[in-house]
C-alpha cells in the first residue's frame, strides 16, 4: 500500500486544479475561435496544408478580380467593333446607292450622302478612340492617348496586352488594331478609317468609278470586324472557362481548409461543458480534501 | 532501586523529549518540499546488576535518521537535466513560432499582398495608385523580413544573456555545494548527523542538474564532487571552480560575439561549450547555434532568392520616367544576412514612378508586371533541408515560407510533447520520493501522541522513584 505524505496531498490538489483549469481554458479558446488550429504547432501538417490551400484561394480570388476587368475590357472592345460594323454597313449601303448615276448626278442627294458618310467616319473614329477603365482600348501600349487622329491615321502601337488568368496561363485582352482595323499589312486587308476617307474623296469628286472601287473593301471590312469579334468571343470563352474552373477549385479548397481548421461545433461545446464540469468537480473535491484533514482532530 | 527508577525515568524523559523535538521538526517542515522526514531510532539501555539478573537500563536515542531513498534521489537528479534542457528548448521554439507566425500580419500574408498588388499593376499599369501600392507592399514585405530576422537575432542575444546569468547561478550553487561538503565532512568528524545539510545538498544537486548536466561522485569522506563531462571538475570537496560565459570569435557553427562557456580552475580557463551536453546551458547553446542559426539561414535564403528573382525581371523593364535597368529591391551580394538587409532600392523608395511595369515607358505596357506576378506560382526556390539547398526539388515562395514555418511548428510540437512527458516523469519520481521521505501530518500527530504519552509515563516513573526515595529517607525518622 502506498504511503501518502502531506505535501503529496497538497501538491496533488494543486496539480489536479491546474490541469482542470488548463483543459477548460483550451476548450474555451477553441469554442470562442471555432478553430482547431490556433498556431502551427497545434497541427503542423494540417497548418501547412491549410496555409497552402489558402494561398491558392488568394491567388484564385486575385486572378478572378483581374479576369473580371479583362472581361469588361473585351466586352467594351466587342461593342466598339459592333458599332463600327453598323457604321461600315451603312456606309456600304450609301456607297452602293451612290455608285448609281442618279445619286451621283443629282447635287442635293450627293451632298446629303457625303454629309452622312462624313458623320459615319467621325462616329467610327470616336468609337475607335473609346476607352475603358481609363485606357484607350485600341491604342496598344499608348493607352493614355487617342488611337486615331482626326484624319483617321493610327497613332497608337501594336502592343499586346496580356494578363494572367490562371497558373501559367495568359490571355490577350486587347485585339490587334493592326490586324482588325488596319488590315494587318496583308493582301486583302482593309484599312477601315482610310476606306471611309476614300469614299469621302470619291463622293466629293462625284467619281462613280472610285466609289465603285470601295464596295468590295466595305464587304471585306465587315469580314475583318467579324473576325475581330470572333476572336474576342474566343478569348472571353477562355477567360470564362478559367474563371469557372477557378471558382469550382476555390469552393473545393475552402471546404478542405474548413475541414482542417474548423472545429466541430457540437463537439467543441460538448468538450467545453465536460471540461467545465470536471473543473467544478475538481475544485469541490480539492476543497473537501483540504478541509477534512484527520490530523486536525488528532492534534486538538 | 529508587535511583534505578530515577535514572530510567530520566532517560525516558530525555529520550521522548528528543523524539517529540524530532516530530515537531517534521511538522514544522511539512511544507518544505526538500525536507526528508526524520526518525529517532530508539535503543534499549543495558545495565548489569549483581548476580545473574540483567535489568533493563531504560531507553536511549541511538541515532536520528532521515528517511531517504538514494536511488530515487539520483534518478531525480539525472532526470532534472533533461527537464531543464527541454524547458529551454520548448520555450525558445514557442517564441520562434510566435515571431514567425504572429496573430496578425505574418510574412505569408505580406507576400500575397505584394504579388496581389503586382497583379493589380499588370491590369492597370497606367494608374499611379497601382504602382504606389506595389511600392508600399514591397516596403512592407521587406520590413517583415527584417523584423523577423531582428527578432531571431534578438532571441540569440537573449540566450547569450541567459547563459551569462545561468553561469553565475551555477557558480553560486557550486560555491554553496562546496561549503556544504565542508560542513558535512566536519560534522561527520564530530560524529554529528548533518541531516538538514544533506537535504539541502540533495536539493542543490537537483537545481544544479537542471542548469548544467553533470556526473556526481561521492568520496569516502562524504564529499559530493561534480564533474562537467569532458570540461573538468566544477566542485571538488570544499573547493568550487568557476563557469564563465564570454563572447568569442566566430567559428564553425557559432557567430562572432556569441558566448562560449569556459571552466576556470587553477590552471586557467578551458573551453567547455561542447563538453556540457545537458541541462539549460547546453540547451541554450544548442538553440542558439543549431536551431536559430539554421532558421536565419533559411530565412536569408528565401529573402535573397525573392529579391534576386524580382530584380532580374524588374531590371529588364523601364520605369514611367523612361529609365530602365533598375533593381526593385536593394541588391545583395551574399545570402548570409539577406533578410536583415532586405529593403526597396533607393530609386524605388524615392519615387514609385521608377517601378517598371513594362519593357517600355508606355503607360499600357504591363509585360514586366505580368512576369513578376507569374513568379508567385512558379517553383523557383530550391528545397531547403538540414544539408542546405537542394536544387533538384523546387517550391514556390509561398510554399517555402509555409514549409519553413511548419517545420518550426513540428519542432515546437515535438518538444512540447517531450517536455510534458518529462514533467510527468519528474512528477512521478517526486511523488515516489515524497511517499518515502515526505512528512505525513497524520503520522506525526500519532507519533506526537505516542511520545507525549511515553513522556508522561516517564515523568510518572520519576515521581514514583522520588516517592520511594522519600519513603526510604523517612524510615530513619
Amino acid at each position: 500500500m502506498a504511503r501518502i505524505s502531506t505535501p503529496q496531498i497538497y501538491h496533488r490538489a494543486e496539480l489536479n486544479t491546474e490541469n482542470a483549469r488548463e483543459k477548460e481554458a483550451q476548450s474555451s479558446q477553441i469554442a470562442s475561435s471555432q478553430k482547431k488550429i490556433q498556431r502551427p504547432s497545434d497541427d503542423p501538417t494540417g497548418w501547412v496544408a491549410a496555409k497552402n490551400l489558402k494561398d491558392d484561394i488568394f491567388f484564385r480570388e486575385s486572378i478572378a478580380k483581374n479576369a473580371t476587368i479583362a472581361m469588361g475590357t473585351l466586352a467594351a472592345t466587342e461593342n466598339i467593333f459592333a458599332r463600327i460594323q453598323e457604321y461600315v454597313e451603312r456606309a456600304h449601303e450609301l456607297a452602293i446607292s451612290s455608285a448609281s448615276s442618279q445619286i451621283v448626278d443629282a447635287k442635293t442627294p450627293r451632298e446629303s450622302v457625303l454629309a452622312e458618310v462624313k458623320a459615319l467616319f467621325e462616329n467610327t473614329r470616336t468609337a475607335l478612340n473609346s476607352s475603358f477603365n481609363g485606357r484607350t482600348l485600341l491604342a496598344g501600349y499608348q493607352s493614355q492617348l487617342p488611337a486615331f487622329d482626326t484624319d483617321g491615321n493610327f497613332i497608337g502601337d501594336n502592343g499586346r496586352i496580356e494578363i494572367e488568368i490562371d497558373k501559367g496561363l495568359k490571355a490577350e485582352i486587347n485585339i490587334s488594331t493592326e490586324r482588325i482595323v488596319l488590315g494587318g499589312n496583308r493582301e486583302g486587308g482593309v484599312d477601315i478609317p482610310q476606306l471611309f476617307q476614300r469614299l469621302i474623296v470619291a463622293l466629293e469628286a462625284g467619281d462613280r468609278t472610285l466609289i465603285g472601287e470601295t464596295l468590295e473593301d466595305f464587304t471585306k471590312s465587315v469580314d475583318q470586324l467579324s473576325l475581330g469579334r470572333a476572336r474576342i468571343g474566343a478569348t472571353q470563352g477562355e477567360i470564362q472557362r478559367a474563371l469557372s474552373s477557378g471558382s469550382e477549385d476555390t469552393i473545393l479548397k475552402k471546404d478542405a481548409v474548413s475541414k482542417i481548421e474548423d472545429a466541430d461545433v457540437i463537439r467543441v461545446f460538448s468538450d467545453l461543458a465536460r471540461d467545465q464540469t470536471v473543473l467544478k468537480a475538481t475544485l469541490s473535491t480539492t476543497e473537501k480534501v483540504l478541509h477534512e484533514v484527520p490530523q486536525d482532530a488528532l492534534l486538538k | 532501586m529508587a535511583n534505578d527508577l530515577l535514572e530510567i525515568g530520566r532517560q525516558g524523559l530525555n529520550t521522548h523529549r528528543q523524539a517529540l523535538s524530532t516530530t515537531s521538526n517534521n511538522i514544522a517542515n511539512a511544507s518544505n518540499p526538500n525536507h526528508s522526514r526524520q526518525r529517532v531510532v530508539l535503543e534499549a539501555g543495558e545495565r548489569e546488576l549483581s548476580g545473574s539478573r540483567r535489568i533493563g537500563g531504560g531507553v536511549e536515542v541511538s541515532k536520528i535518521i532521515r528517511v531517504h531513498d538514494h536511488f530515487i534521489g539520483d534518478q531525480i537528479v539525472g532526470e532534472a537535466k533533461n527537464l531543464g534542457s527541454l524547458r529551454i528548448k520548448s520555450d525558445t521554439l514557442g517564441r520562434m513560432e510566435s515571431f514567425l507566425h504572429p496573430n496578425e500580419g505574418n510574412i505569408g500574408e505580406s507576400l500575397n499582398k505584394f504579388f496581389g498588388d503586382i497583379r493589380e499593376l499588370s491590369v492597370n499599369p497606367h494608374l499611379a495608385t497601382t504602382s504606389e501600392m506595389v511600392k508600399e507592399s514591397g516596403a512592407a514585405l521587406s520590413a517583415q523580413f527584417r523584423g523577423m530576422s531582428d527578432s531571431l537575432h534578438g532571441l540569440q542575444r537573449e540566450l547569450d544573456t541567459r547563459m551569462e546569468n545561468t553561469a553565475q547561478e551555477v557558480n553560486a550553487m557550486a560555491q554553496d555545494l562546496a561549503t556544504l561538503n565542508e560542513r558535512i565532512v566536519r560534522a561527520g568528524h564530530l560524529r554529528q548527523e548533518p541531516l538538514e545539510m544533506l537535504d539541502r545538498r540533495d536539493a542543490l544537486l537537483k537545481q544544479l542538474s537542471e542548469k548544467v548536466g553533470f556526473d556526481a561522485a561521492e568520496d569516502h569522506q562524504g564529499n559530493i564532487n561534480i564533474i562537467l563531462g569532458g570540461a573538468g571538475v566544477l566542485v571538488h570537496g570544499s573547493h568550487a571552480n568557476t563557469l564563465i560565459a564570454s563572447p568569442t570569435e566566430a567559428r564553425q557553427g557559432k557567430a562572432v560575439g556569441a558566448n562560449d562557456l569556459f571552466l576556470k580552475d587553477h590552471t586557467g580557463a578551458h573551453l567547455a561549450t561542447h563538453a556540457i551536453t545537458d541541462g539549460e546551458l547546453s540547451a541554450m547553446v544548442h538553440m542558439r547555434d543549431k536551431v536559430i542559426d539554421p532558421t536565419l539561414d533559411r530565412l536569408d535564403h528565401i529573402a535573397f532568392e525573392l529579391s534576386r528573382n524580382v530584380n532580374d525581371i524588374h531590371k529588364q523593364g523601364v520605369g514611367r520616367d523612361g529609365v530602365g535597368g533598375r533593381a526593385f529591391f536593394k541588391e545583395m551580394e551574399n545570402v548570409k544576412g539577406a533578410a536583415s538587409q532586405m529593403a526597396l532600392s533607393p530609386e524605388i523608395e524615392m519615387n514609385h514612378e521608377s517601378i517598371a511595369a513594362g519593357y517600355s515607358a508606355s503607360p499600357g505596357d504591363n509585360r514586366i508586371a505580368v512576369e513578376l506576378s507569374r513568379m508567385q506560382t512558379q517553383s523557383l526556390l530550391p528545397d531547403f533541408n538540414s544539408m542546405g539547398p537542394n536544387p533538384e526539388l523546387r517550391h514556390t515562395f509561398n510554399e517555402s515560407i509555409n514549409a519553413f514555418v511548419g517545420d518550426i511548428g513540428i519542432e515546437t510540437q515535438s518538444h512540447e510533447r517531450n517536455l510534458s512527458e518529462q514533467k510527468a516523469m519528474m512528477e512521478q519520481l517526486e511523488n515516489y520520493r515524497q511517499s518515502i521521505s515526505g512528512v505525513s501530518m497524520d503520522e506525526e500527530a500519532i507519533h506526537m501522541i505516542q511520545f507525549q504519552t511515553a513522556f508522561n509515563a516517564a515523568a510518572k516513573t520519576v515521581k514514583l522513584g522520588d516517592e520511594l526515595l522519600q519513603t526510604i529517607l523517612s524510615l530513619k525518622e
